[in-house]
């Protein structure tokens, strides 16, 4: 075994640190010491073996590293996948609870326009399917799918319906639904009350649709009530060849109502114009729920919606058929059962006749 | 390993001499693709390339330690032109070896590789070694590390305490390696 100083002494050696007279005399000593050659050789060797295990180990942590890296990466993205299947579950589970809530809503609110509809001018509802579709309102349609009287009913049942008494007896429980029974069959057909939370808390039907009781039922609003003068116009001959000429000329590429107004136009230039008021008609202002715009006209009266009472109104009667102007323009009043859109007249022989 | 593309030669030299083996991840995967595009462009295959990249980093680590080390070009291009030689030293060994193949010489075991056999036994009985003592002369005589750095890594009072703990440890392997050789003498 060598002394300390020797080890640094060959330490230097091998690292090529021994400078000048320093590494002559240890070449000298190492010629003629066989010891320090053997301790020079066996420290050289177990250097390099530490150097190699050193290797190794550094290698061995690379790798490790490497891999806890990749680990982490691909963790990292399974990670965001499961998150991400998570939040899209979670919106689907919601979607699905939520949804017999929605749709007890809309019943609600479909059986509210129902009955607002009726109390106020004998308005049934009707599940066939609508002859002009493009001249009804997407939420009447809706409404109009909707309406099913058998859940209307329910409805109005479960708004009426009293809390649930806990009771013991059977007989009790037998007088107990005759009565409640009983109330529900005295209880009113039209259901324009707006009801709050607390009178439905006891109403939850099978479904569990006890969304009920969050919302208020609310109806059409009665705005105002006037009564208009109904000019009556008959027309005259003047023009009759150009618009003659005129319409027929377009009845080609109009479309079927356009060409259903020219015609109006053309028997209108036919026969001597005179306005005359004639006949007087009661107009109602209605305010939706919906905030639906639009109009029904059974003959005696007529209920606009969305439309504002302010507006100076004018009716004309031409050919047994009403005009309403709204702020300058001229929409066409069809005698209906229905709720209808206002349909603008486009013509402009007939916005002529009715202009003048 | 965030933010760790960030760095800058400089900082990643200066984190290296402190003895920060991240960086050594931080340079394999900087210089991967450049690496690997280069040893399949000549004559090399993917199995190859991880063992050039670790080679390469771990030869970047040895000099970087080196009192004399002084960058002079970019750090990337330090590193692919050690890959460069590392791979073309290697294709040469293969070549040698071929050749050696070729002409039947290689029948009985070389003195080379009774020196491999040799240094794989010393390398077990480090690997057995107290943690410090293989930490220290690890430190010592792979990394390069000077006195001061070692005693603060291992945190020993100061240079002259590694000094004589470094001659303490080699002083015990070096017993037990001839401790060993005297067994298999024996057998």
């Amino acid at each position: 075994m060598i002394n300390e100083q020797t080890y640094h002494l060959i330490n230097k050696y091998l690292n090529g640190e021994l400078k000048g007279r320093a590494l002559d005399k240890f070449k000298s000593d190492l010629k003629s010491n066989e010891d320090l050659r053997d301790a020079v050789t066996s420290q050289a060797s177990i250097i390099e073996s530490i150097k190699a295990f050193r290797e190794d180990e550094l290698k061995k942590n690379l790798q490790a590293n490497l891999n806890k890296s990749r680990t982490f990466v691909i963790g990292r993205t399974f990670k965001i996948a499961l998150a991400s299947a998570a939040v899209v579950s979670l919106l689907v589970s919601t979607f699905f609870v939520l949804r017999p809530f929605m749709n007890s809503f809309n019943d609600t609110m479909v059986s509210e326009e129902v009955e607002s509809s009726d109390t106020a001018d004998d308005f049934k509802p009707t599940t066939e399917p609508q002859s002009e579709l493009t001249q009804i309102d997407t939420q009447t349609l809706a409404i109009a799918d909707n309406i099913k009287t058998d859940e209307i009913e329910r409805l109005e049942e479960e708004l009426e319906a009293p809390a649930i008494e806990v009771v013991e007896d059977d007989v009790e429980i037998e007088e107990t639904f005759e009565e409640t029974f009983e109330e529900e069959s005295e209880a009113p057909d039209e259901v324009m009350i707006e009801k709050s939370a607390p009178t439905t808390t006891d109403a939850k039907d099978e479904s569990g649709d006890d969304a009920i009781q969050d919302y208020e039922v609310k109806a059409d609003e009665l705005l105002s009530n006037r009564r208009y003068n109904v000019i009556s116009i008959s027309p005259n001959f003047s023009g009759v060849e150009e618009t003659a000429a005129t319409t027929a000329k377009r009845s080609s590429t109009k479309i079927k109502e356009s060409e259903k107004e020219e015609s109006d136009a053309v028997e209108a230039t036919k026969a001597p114009t005179s306005s005359n008021p004639s006949r007087s008609i009661e107009v109602e202002h209605w305010k939706s729920v919906v905030n639906y715009k639009g109009y029904n006209y059974d003959g005696t009266k007529v209920k606009l919606y969305g439309i504002n009472e302010t507006n100076n109104l004018e009716f004309k009667e031409l050919d047994n058929r009403l005009y309403v102007k709204i702020e300058g323009k001229q929409y066409f009043i069809e005698k209906n059962k229905d709720y209808k859109r206002l349909v603008e007249v486009t013509s402009p022989a007939l916005l002529n006749v009715l202009n003048d | 390993m965030f933010g760790l593309n960030k760095l800058t030669d400089h900082s990643v030299l200066e984190r290296m001499k402190q003895g920060d083996e991240q960086m050594l991840v931080h340079l394999y995967k900087q210089h991967h693709t450049m690496v690997k595009n280069f040893v399949l462009k000549n004559s090399g295959d993917e199995n190859v390339v991880d063992d050039i990249l670790q080679d390469t980093v771990i030869a970047v680590w040895k000099n970087v330690h080196k009192p004399d080390f002084m960058l002079q070009s970019k750090l990337s291009t330090y590193v692919m032109a050690i890959a460069k030689n590392l791979w073309f030293k290697e294709l040469k060994k293969r070549s040698k070896f071929k050749l050696v193949d070729e002409t039947n010489q290689l029948n009985t075991p070389s003195e080379e590789m009774k020196l491999n056999m040799d240094k794989s036994i010393i390398v077990q009985l480090v690997e057995e070694m107290d943690e410090t003592c293989r930490r220290l002369l690890s430190y010592f005589y792979f990394d390069g590390f000077n006195n001061v750095l070692i005693a603060e890594k291992l945190g020993f009072a100061n240079a002259n305490t590694v000094k004589s703990k470094k001659y303490q440890c080699f002083k015990k392997l070096q017993a037990i390696v001839v401790e060993k050789y005297k067994k298999e003498d024996l057998l």
